[in-house]
């Protein structure tokens, strides 16, 4: 019972590596067929007034005169040895960027996300509970409300929160540069919204669709309450869609920090990978998408094992020996 | 040796706001250890009925529930709040709903689901809760019941799930069981052992309520017979005399109905074959390596204008056979011949031409058309790619005349398929086949989800194609009734083998084989 989980767990993870060296290859060469010369970067950017012989110098010491298939070697090398190398414009390790802006765009990823969930399960609940004129109108309301938050932009949000919370009201800072909460609470509610609208949808979908199910007419055929009938049975068909997309929202958000870091002055993966790409620093923006693209699968692994906890339906497909069928197979389908 | 009463019901009366009134006015009192079948065809208010004698008409829509006179073990369940009834579920009476695949929450183990009617009174330790879950498991007639505890629906086959579902709604002993058509998704021969345990509880004392459309199910276990029409009650008495003189006109529709004529009649005499298969052989593969042979060495011969009969029970192979004989499948062994030339062998590109001449209609027709499309062009398609397609500007007059064959009028062409009711979509399917003047129509259950009135006249459809046109039919299905309506010849089937074949009614007459007879038996012939 414990080996056929290993074997699964090992697959996803080489799968894991292989997802990690497409990305790189692919942002390797994207990067050099997007044009400018990595030279700029390492000697000051765009605009340096160097020398043909400071250039040829430094095209011969970070090996960009060897042809470019050696160069894409190495940088894969680097790699798979985690050694991602040094940052073109900021000569220091690129490892060590990395780890220092990580952790804030994670955790904002990661609140956000959370976040996400609470409002979408708060709306889902009160709305397949509603009762009465009044209830169904609200329910109808806040489906407006979804589709509204679903489509807002970053940008837009976070101007308006900012004017609203900041400017205006003096509630919370409009930048924030650590981990203090007051500055997480604009941007994690910017990157919020139009996960959990989106979200929501999907969960109240699925769960009036369990509360109409006939195994939920069963249930309270036994006696069961509206809350044990919710508990037990429709909000686990109500959030395993929900939970399936949550790692694609996760991609979103990650996706979504570099703007709200942007735009509320964060530090973090998101303004790094921006920095690095106008720079041409290939070693910054290689490391950090092959980290973020790491990061994603790795939240796709998580997905997928909550997945098989929540719905035992999945797990016959990583057992090998299936669950025997009593009576006749169904093979006719 | 009936008892008390125990569920004593005045003039019901069920109404949605919108919807109107459902039940308009109906008696029914059902006494401790009495079965009492409710009946009527599609649309006369059972299932509202079934819910309301559970306090659950009001699922969705807030239902206006009013009535003389609703007495539920000597309560007044008129003044029940929802609290009350909250109590009285599973407690004082359980349901048995239709579909137990759906009814069963396919997340939660059969143990769980069982055991739910218990911990919702929260006054059994869990031991003892776990004993009750098996002994309802057990009493329910479900081999090993600690391993099916565990399971979860989709591990069992139909006859258990239901069984389950039916440990589930009685394990807290309730004196009053709704069983809501618990039999109408099952193969004849497993609905005839559900039945018998749905008996078996009226004979321990509970009083039994079973709706159903089904008057073979009726006569196997109920005392009394309750006939609905359109929310009233139009005829009531003991199961034998009403069955055997009914009273009413619809009643009386309702017994022809279920009583289907024996045999085709006059039919043009079988020609040459058709669709021959030899040797047939198919075997699928299990998730873990293993393999499941699903049709193992089958030979069957179909001649121009015969109708042949594929009967057993499910996963006995017959859908897998069909499917082979229309080429939507290949043997792994063995050949398929059209008129002497290869079929199954052929590859699809060369097929192609030849598909207009066998033609499958499917169980549920829902499923092979477009919902957005209109019968129109459902009908246009399939003429379009007929082997003497019609001139464009000709095309609704042979849609039409195609509608017309199956007794469908003009006007149904500009409806989308999913309002049309069960029989008119599986006459619009049939019609469909029938556009490419095909010699072979493949018909795979087709009637089995239909209520007896239609179905007896969607059957009466397929004799008159035979009839007029001379098409050759193989009817899957697991009914004998059905394929004694319509079939010249039977082949029996069970475990992908052929274990019994021959004319309709020297097999129905003379059933060799266990399983043959077993479907005799549930068929009631």
């Amino acid at each position: 019972m414990r080996l056929p989980w290993v074997r699964w767990l090992l697959g996803r993870l080489v799968s894991a590596l292989l997802v990690a060296w497409v990305v790189a290859t692919v942002v390797f060469f994207a990067l050099r067929a997007a044009g400018g010369d990595p030279t700029e970067a390492i000697l000051g950017g765009p605009g340096s007034q160097a020398g043909p012989d400071a250039v040829a110098q430094a095209r011969a010491q970070y090996g960009l005169d060897q042809p470019l298939v050696v160069q894409y070697l190495v940088q894969i090398g680097r790699v798979l040895t985690l050694d991602l190398g040094d940052s073109y414009a900021r000569k220091v390790p690129v490892a060590d960027l990395l780890l220092a802006q990580l952790p804030g765009t994670m955790l904002l990823a990661v609140l956000a996300l959370a976040l996400a969930w609470v409002l979408a399960l708060a709306v889902a609940t009160a709305a397949v509970r509603a009762r009465g004129p009044v209830g169904r109108a609200c329910a109808a309301a806040l489906r407006g409300v979804e589709v509204v938050a679903a489509v807002v932009p970053h940008f837009w949000l976070g101007a308006v929160l900012i004017v609203v919370f900041s400017s205006t009201l003096g509630w919370f800072p409009a930048t924030s540069s650590g981990t203090d909460l007051a500055g997480l609470v604009l941007p994690t509610v910017t990157l919020t919204v139009p996960v959990a609208g989106f979200l929501g949808q999907v969960m109240r979908d699925s769960l009036t669709e369990a509360a109409a199910a006939p195994f939920a007419t069963s249930a309270r055929a036994r006696g069961a309450s509206p809350t044990r009938v919710l508990w037990r049975h429709t909000l686990r068909h109500g959030v395993l869609p929900a939970v399936a997309l949550s790692g694609w929202a996760f991609g979103s958000l990650l996706s979504g920090a570099v703007v709200v870091e942007t735009l509320f002055g964060r530090p973090g993966l998101g303004r790094l990978l921006l920095d690095a790409t106008m720079q041409r620093d290939v070693p910054v923006v290689v490391g950090a998408v092959v980290v973020v693209a790491v990061v994603y699968v790795l939240v796709m692994l998580l997905v997928d094992v909550v997945e098989r906890l929540l719905d035992p339906r999945l797990r016959a497909v990583t057992d090998a020996a299936p669950v025997p069928r009593a009576g006749e197979p169904a093979v006719l389908g | 040796m009936t008892g008390d009463t125990v569920l004593d019901i005045a003039g019901l009366r069920v109404g949605f706001p919108r919807g109107g009134e459902v039940l308009h006015g109906v008696d029914l009192r059902v006494a401790a250890g009495e079965c009492v079948a409710v009946v009527g065809g599609s649309g006369a208010g059972k299932s509202v009925l079934a819910r309301t004698l559970v306090g659950l008409a009001g699922e969705g829509a807030r239902a206006d529930v009013r009535a003389d006179r609703f007495t539920l073990l000597g309560r007044d369940a008129t003044a029940f709040t929802e609290r009350a009834w909250r109590a009285a579920r599973g407690r004082d009476v359980g349901l048995v709903l239709q579909d137990a695949l759906g009814s069963l929450d396919p997340l939660r183990t059969v143990g769980a689901e069982v055991a739910e009617a218990l911990q919702v009174r929260r006054s059994l330790d869990r031991a003892t809760t776990a004993d009750r879950v098996r002994a309802a498991l057990a009493d329910a007639g479900l081999d090993q019941p600690e391993v099916r505890a565990r399971q979860r629906s989709g591990d069992l086959s139909g006859g258990m799930r239901q069984r389950a579902l039916i440990a589930s709604a009685v394990v807290a002993r309730p004196p009053l069981l709704v069983a809501d058509e618990p039999t109408t998704a099952l193969d004849a021969t497993v609905a005839a052992r559900v039945l018998d345990l749905l008996a078996r509880l009226r004979d321990e004392g509970t009083a039994v309520v079973l709706v159903t459309h089904d008057l073979g199910a009726v006569a196997r276990v109920a005392d009394r017979v309750v006939v609905l029409r359109d929310g009233v009650v139009v005829e009531e008495g003991l199961t034998a005399a009403l069955l055997a003189a009914p009273r009413e006109e619809y009643t009386r529709a309702l017994v022809d109905a279920a009583r289907l004529a024996d045999g085709p009649g006059d039919v043009p005499a079988a020609g040459a074959p058709v669709l021959t298969g030899t040797g047939l052989r198919r075997t699928f593969p299990l998730p873990g390596g293993a393999r499941v042979t699903a049709v193992d060495g089958v030979d069957l011969t179909v001649h121009a204008g015969e109708a042949v009969g594929l009967v057993g029970e499910s996963g006995s192979g017959k859908t897998t056979l069909a499917r082979m004989l229309l080429a939507a499948d290949t043997p792994d062994a063995g050949q398929v011949l059209l008129d002497g030339g290869p079929w199954s062998a052929r590859p699809e590109r060369d097929r192609r031409p030849a598909r207009a001449g066998v033609r499958l209609v499917p169980q549920d027709p829902l499923g092979t058309v477009d919902p957005r499309l209109t019968v129109r062009s459902v009908l246009h398609d399939a003429l379009r790619t007929a082997p003497h397609p019609p001139a464009r500007a000709d095309r609704d007059a042979a849609a039409t005349a195609l509608l017309a064959a199956v007794h469908l009028p003009a006007d149904v062409l500009d409806r989308r398929p999913r309002t049309l009711s069960g029989g008119q979509r599986q006459r619009v399917a049939i019609a469909r086949a029938l556009a490419s003047e095909p010699r072979v129509l493949l018909l795979d259950e087709p009637v089995s989800a239909l209520d007896v009135q239609v179905q007896a006249a969607v059957l009466d459809l397929l004799v008159e194609l035979r009839r007029t046109r001379g098409v050759a039919m193989v009817l899957v299905s697991h009914d004998l009734g059905v394929v004694r309506r319509v079939c010249d010849r039977v082949l029996v089937m069970s475990g992908g083998r052929v274990v019994e074949e021959g004319p309709v009614a020297d097999v129905l007459s003379a059933p060799t084989h266990a399983v043959t007879r077993a479907l005799v038996a549930a068929r009631g012939i």
